[in-house]
């Protein structure tokens, strides 16, 4: 395997916890939400900002690697209905509930008993899709003091539902997690390869290479993790075919990149 | 994975890139064009200035430089151009001007002889300098007619004025000179002084070309 194709691997767009990377705004927004989990006295949370900016990331390294909090449950998407999502919590405290038995008040008062004073957090990604159904239990539930909700949601749509009657009234914790700098890009470029013996891959980007990728990916994390790995795709299957004039990091091969991503278009 | 094949994406790439190119060449001539067109228009309107300012005074001037022609004995007398005043002059002033004996300023009333056809060709190469150097040495016709065809391709109406009375008085039966003098004469607004000018020469002297100027007049 060549160097590209190692390097190529670094970049996969997953949540991998190795892949952290200390940028200002996502140490920032950690911060508070681990200190809003450990104050106990904020019911909801709204972890906000633009898809590919970090908050799943966020959530998956809280839960995994913060043992100061207790994350009762991640959620990673909303498709569940009342009765799946409280069925899941009660299976929480460890008890069975029947299918037939199942009413929602009760279930209710059966977390109640085992769960209060906001002990523990419930993370729900993709927040932005709940129905008014669910952002009512949602409701109910942080107001009794049961769990703590940690809802994480696209920036936009999250300052619509923050406006809903469900939320306005209520104490609730915004955080806010934004795109990188140029020279945090940077940075996680060179941390990234260097990190793997790859420091001759890290020596060829050049500033005009990182203000290029920046300008395509405008400052997404997420964007800019997919046009490295297409660029290293490119200049490992180049290696490997000995396409001399398309195995460096250059306006060429970046441009490549852009193209087969979408990002540019040719027409 | 790649979402195109690599051949494919090379392709894309260098369609991307003539377009890119393409639009770059458009901005420089689109920019060069306009700087053109700028350059054109700035030239050809400070060039239309000289004669209109001066055509627009033709009623009322009185010249400086020349005493008008008053009556056709007085020239008739002379057989030359209408004397002129001293004029100013932005030439060298290491170059002296000569001033014409008697004899090159008589010229006998003889029967019309056809002019010898001069063919005026001042070298694009000659400046004015060169020519009023060579001036200067030969004092001759061919130098003053030279002179007075420059300030007159030039625009410099009254210098070609001057110019070609220095000249018809080397050799006063060479219609050229005449000719520039009346045309000069024209672009300064002062037609019938052009006229009269060129009816003294044609009554002692024949050349088409005067005779055409002065019929289109």
């Amino acid at each position: 395997m060549n160097r590209f194709a190692e390097a190529k691997e670094l970049f996969k767009d997953d949540f991998d916890l190795s892949g952290y990377f200390d940028s200002l705004t996502f140490e920032y927004a950690k911060k508070q939400l681990i200190d809003a989990m450990q104050s106990h006295d904020v019911p909801l949370v709204f972890l906000m900002g633009d898809p590919g900016t970090g908050k799943s990331f966020l959530l998956n390294y809280v839960q995994q690697k913060v043992s100061s909090v207790k994350v009762a449950k991640y959620f990673t998407h909303p498709y569940f209905d009342t009765k799946e999502f409280l069925e899941t919590l009660v299976s929480l405290a460890g008890k069975n509930v029947e299918h037939n038995e199942y009413r929602s008040e009760t279930l209710v008062n059966t977390l109640k008993k085992h769960f209060h004073d906001l002990e523990y957090t419930i993370f729900i990604d993709e927040a932005q899709l709940l129905t008014e159904e669910q952002i009512e239990l949602i409701r109910i539930l942080s107001d009794q003091g049961i769990f703590q909700f940690v809802l994480a949601m696209h920036k936009e749509e999250g300052q619509t539902i923050l406006k809903k009657s469900h939320f306005r009234s209520r104490t609730n914790k915004q955080i806010f997690i934004e795109t990188l700098t140029n020279q945090e890009v940077e940075r996680y470029i060179e941390n990234r390869l260097l990190s793997h013996n790859l420091s001759d891959v890290a020596s060829m980007f050049k500033p005009s290479h990182v203000r290029f990728i920046t300008k395509y990916s405008e400052n997404n994390f997420r964007t800019t993790k997919k046009i490295l790995k297409t660029l290293f795709e490119i200049l490992n299957i180049a290696t490997r075919e000995n396409y001399t004039k398309y195995m460096k990091i250059n306006e060429t091969t970046l441009t490549m990149a852009v193209i087969d991503l979408g990002l540019l278009d040719v027409e | 994975m790649l979402n195109n094949n690599f051949n494919e994406l090379v392709h894309k790439y260098k369609k991307y890139r003539n377009k890119k190119r393409k639009k770059v060449a458009l901005i420089f001539i689109a920019f060069f064009a306009i700087i053109g067109a700028i350059f054109y228009f700035f030239n050809k309107s400070s060039l239309m200035q000289i004669p209109q300012e001066n055509i627009q005074k033709n009623q009322n001037v009185t010249t400086s430089e020349t005493t008008p022609a008053k009556t056709e004995e007085q020239i008739t007398q002379n057989n030359s151009l209408p004397p002129i005043t001293k004029p100013k002059t932005q030439e060298p002033k290491n170059i002296t001007k000569s001033t014409p004996t008697s004899t090159e300023n008589k010229s006998a009333i003889s029967s019309p002889k056809k002019e010898q056809e001069f063919e005026l060709k001042v070298s694009s190469s000659k400046n004015l300098y060169q020519l009023l150097v060579q001036h200067k040495n030969d004092k001759s016709y061919k130098s003053a007619i030279e002179i007075a065809q420059f300030y007159y391709n030039t625009k410099n109406y009254k210098k070609a004025v001057k110019w070609a009375i220095e000249a018809s008085k080397k050799d006063p039966k060479q219609a050229k000179a005449w000719i520039i003098y009346a045309k000069s004469k024209v672009a300064l607004g002062k037609t019938d002084v052009a006229k009269k000018a060129l009816a003294i020469y044609l009554k002692h002297n024949f050349s088409q070309e005067a005779q055409d100027l002065l019929n289109s007049l």
